[in-house]
């Protein structure tokens, strides 16, 4: 026996189908309207990835142990000050990424910490553009010149070469020729 | 269309390939580009005051010749740190040999420090007045041990990763890792009554 179950019906069924919770019986009615239907496959197909991918993250957050040493303020706990470095440059893995983040959620002394960190990149920062614009000195011109004297040293020198060889071989050619003529 | 307004307007990429290709406007405009950031990054790294303008000048000379055998323009940001990084450990290996500017990578406990070896960074008189952030910044930056200054300097104000900084410096990405996290501590703590 079949029952052909509408649109609606099988919206609602979806997300306990991902989750393999319906009877073998409703099953399979939700499987052969599935195959009919291409607007509920759509539907199924995006309810799926995004429960997947929410799995994915869930895994991730709960592999992660909270492994810093919570009995150690953040200032004194060396690895958690090196991957607070890392985590404001960006340069973490996901993993560590989020080990960072939830001890700074779960902890105010590490949230002072990364906002101390934001606060020294903003001052450098400040600092650096200053005396970025501060410096007037104009160097193109002279650096474009050392460039041209070189080239031209270097120019003049394979010039003064070719010109060497020329004369050397026209000099020996003229020497043969006149030693013939004279023989 | 003048065209010091067109080589204004060009991407640096483009600019760098238009060099490569002997066009001197160009390279003029890279190295108008370019000159205040490499004099502002020495003026952090070189304790020397004096040796500022030399090294940024030998560093866009550097530039301004080496750029034809960058093959791939999209790291010109990276290999001009390179030339800077470079120069940078030449000029601490000229004054090395020089007694007053002891290598100070270790982190001397205060009081040997103050006896033993005399401090050159700073007159007594100086250090006694109340010094702007901007000074005290940069004093703090030139007090780092030397591979963590290149290495803090090259990310903060350089913005290269830390798998760039690894390069430029001959050493592991862990290494990098380790010395930014230590100069950033090396820094707060210094700084810590003016931030
Ligand atoms: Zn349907």
């Amino acid at each position: 026996m079949t029952i052909n179950l509408t649109c609606t019906q099988v919206s609602a069924l979806l997300s306990f189908y991902i989750d393999d919770r319906l009877s073998a019986q409703l099953k399979q009615f939700v499987e052969s309207h599935l195959e009919v239907c291409p607007s509920c496959r759509a539907k199924f197909e995006a309810l799926k990835a995004m429960v997947s991918s929410l799995k994915e993250v869930h895994e991730k957050m709960t592999a992660v142990k909270l492994d810093y040493n919570s009995n150690q303020i953040p200032q004194q706990n060396e690895e958690f000050q090196m991957n607070l470095s890392a985590y404001v440059d960006n340069e973490l893995s996901d993993e560590e990424n989020i080990k960072v983040k939830k001890y700074v959620i779960s902890n105010a002394k590490a949230r002072q910490d990364l906002e101390n960190m934001y606060n020294l990149r903003k001052v450098l920062n400040n600092s650096f553009e200053k005396t970025k614009n501060e410096a007037k000195e104009d160097y193109s011109k002279y650096i474009l010149k050392r460039i041209d004297i070189q080239e031209e040293i270097y120019g003049s020198d394979s010039f003064a070469k070719v010109v060497a060889l020329f004369i050397v071989i026209f000099t020996i050619f003229t020497l043969t020729a006149v030693i013939i003529f004279w023989i | 269309m003048s065209g010091k307004l067109f080589y204004k307007k060009i991407p640096l990429e483009e600019l760098v390939i238009l060099s490569q290709k002997s066009d001197y406007r160009a390279l003029e405009e890279l190295i108008k580009r370019e000159q205040k950031n490499i004099f502002a990054t020495f003026t952090y790294l070189s304790k020397k005051r004096e040796n500022i303008a030399d090294l940024t000048q030998e560093a866009l000379m550097r530039m301004a010749r080496g750029l034809i055998n960058l093959r791939n323009p999209k790291t010109f940001k990276s290999w001009l740190n390179q030339i800077v990084t470079n120069l940078f450990y030449d000029e601490l290996r000229k004054s090395t040999r020089k007694p007053q500017l002891v290598s100070i990578d270790t982190e001397p406990s205060e009081n040997s420090f103050h006896t033993q070896i005399p401090d050159y960074r700073h007159k007594p008189a100086e250090k006694a007045m109340s010094l702007e952030l901007d000074t005290m910044i940069k004093n703090e930056i030139k007090s780092l041990p030397e591979h963590f200054r290149i290495a803090i300097i090259l990310r903060e104000l350089q913005g290269l990763s830390y798998e760039e900084i690894a390069e430029a410096t001959h050493t592991t990405i862990g290494t990098v890792k380790s010395r930014i996290a230590r100069a950033r501590g090396k820094l707060q703590d210094g700084l810590k009554n003016y931030i």
